[in-house]
């Protein structure tokens, strides 16, 4: 039998699955690499004040844990980190999906979005703060400005691509709008908000340092600010890797095995 | 069913001009005529798919269609497909697909297929809906003439279980032979009815 008809593209697995074993020997050698180079500039250097060695730091780290205040900050951070994530995801979506579906919406949109996607984090940071006052809500409010272009601009994409043969079928056989939803434009969309999510939660985690270093008494960017002050090293390498290490576990534990779920139609 | 179209134009452009024709319960009805003519967009009009036309359509009742290509929603196994789109039991769906030779191929994802299995799935999910009126676009293109009779085979199958109305655009006689007791051939700009004629089958 010959089938002349073009099959569709099937990535292979291992371009979605980012994890495999042999993936995470090599991420922890790189790693492990990375720490060895740090820890032989900081004794070549000689100056803990400026570079201290990474277990130096891993010692500050465990005695800021040992009296909570790291988990305390950590958790601030935290917070705000997913409160804007979800305040941006969920506006940026409404936005793109519904400039991708409806052309005149995107025509007067385009030029806004654009502008939107240029504005620097800084301005709308100080402005919330000077428009809303030193609140939690401006900060929040500040990251989620930040993040909402970007995330309408990676829907808008999905939903241009939204393929018409599925909407005809689903009209035909009078697919109830609730179906069609969840089984025939989520799961076009699905890649592109796993992208946008996970972009986002980069993106928007050091904007939450920035808020919280001009105007926040807790969180990470909070303690950063205070370290800085004193020139302690130490201390701003303590919490900002341990912020990292948080959100590294996030990508891992989270972000990427949802993905590889949404994406496994495609690993046949 | 009767189809009862005074014009249609794509930007001013006429494409369809006067076309009238009735369709009786379990009758099979061949459009034919040269490609680009306007067999899909009378289709897709019969469909409801494009309401931007002068005319009616009455009497079509519960409508499903096999499309030119599968459109199976690859996110979803063979099963779902036909779950979620005819709105049957799963049982239902297993039942259809062993009817068809899928019987092990239930739970696969449509990449998982072949083109010709894809196209029985999507002709057990036109069927699963218990349609009155069957619409069909080209379902044997790019099939080569061996599945092309098996799925032929097929359609005769299921169409004589149930009685149902069949508009099948073609543009191969072979198929209209094989499948329609009646041929309806357009041609013109805009298009018309040239000529309607019984097939021998």
């Amino acid at each position: 039998m010959t089938w002349s008809a073009k099959r569709p593209r099937c990535p292979r697995a291992s371009s979605t699955n980012p994890v495999s074993e042999g993936n995470f020997r090599i991420a922890g050698a790189s790693l492990f690499g990375l720490i060895v180079f740090w820890w032989a500039a900081a004794v070549i250097a000689g100056r803990p004040d400026l570079l201290p060695t990474p277990l130096e730091v891993g010692g500050a780290i465990a005695s800021e844990a040992a009296d909570g205040d790291l988990f305390f900050h950590l958790f601030a951070t935290l917070a705000r980190v997913l409160a804007a994530f979800l305040i941006a995801m969920a506006v940026g979506s409404f936005i793109g999906i519904v400039m991708g579906m409806r052309r005149r919406v995107d025509r007067w949109g385009d030029p806004l979005l654009v502008t939107a996607l240029n504005l620097p984090a800084l301005v709308t940071i100080v402005l919330c703060y000077i428009w809303i006052g030193l609140t939690e809500v401006a900060a929040v409010t500040a990251v989620a400005i930040n993040k909402i272009p970007l995330v309408a601009t990676v829907m808008r994409e999905g939903a241009r691509t939204l393929d018409r043969d599925l909407s005809d079928m689903a009209s035909v056989f009078e697919m109830p709008p609730g179906k069609r939803l969840r089984h025939i434009i989520i799961p076009q969309l699905a890649p592109h908000f796993a992208a946008a999510a996970r972009t986002g939660v980069a993106l928007i985690w050091k904007i939450v340092l920035v808020v919280e270093f001009l105007g926040r008494s807790n969180g990470v960017g909070f303690q950063i600010h205070l370290h800085f002050q004193n020139f302690d090293v130490t201390q701003v390498l303590a919490y900002s890797l341990s912020f990292v290490a948080v959100m590294i576990a996030i990508e891992l534990m989270i972000l990427q095995p949802w993905q590889r779920h949404a994406a496994r139609w495609r690993l046949s | 069913m009767r189809v009862d179209i005074r014009g249609k134009a794509f930007d001013g452009q006429p494409v369809l001009g006067p076309i009238a024709f009735e369709v009786g319960v379990a009758e099979a009805v061949a459009l034919t005529g040269p490609s680009g003519i306007g067999k899909s967009t009378l289709l897709r009009i019969i469909a409801g798919l494009d309401r931007d036309f002068d005319g009616e359509i009455t009497g079509a009742g519960r409508l499903a269609m096999v499309f030119q290509e599968p459109t199976l929603m690859p996110w979803r196994s063979a099963r779902d497909n036909i779950v979620l789109a005819a709105d049957v039991s799963a049982p239902e769906a297993d039942a259809l697909l062993a009817s068809v030779g899928l019987a092990d191929k239930a739970g696969l994802f449509p990449t998982q297929l072949s083109l010709g299995q894809r196209r029985r799935v999507a002709i057990v999910r036109a069927f699963a809906r218990r349609p009155e009126t069957l619409l069909m676009d080209e379902p044997f293109t790019s099939l080569d003439a061996e599945s092309s009779r098996g799925m032929q085979d097929l359609l005769r199958g299921l169409l004589s279980e149930r009685p149902t109305r069949l508009i099948l655009v073609t543009h191969d006689p072979r198929d209209a032979e094989a499948l329609a007791t009646r041929r309806i051939h357009l041609d013109g700009a805009p298009a018309r009815v040239m000529d309607q004629s019984a097939v021998k089958n």
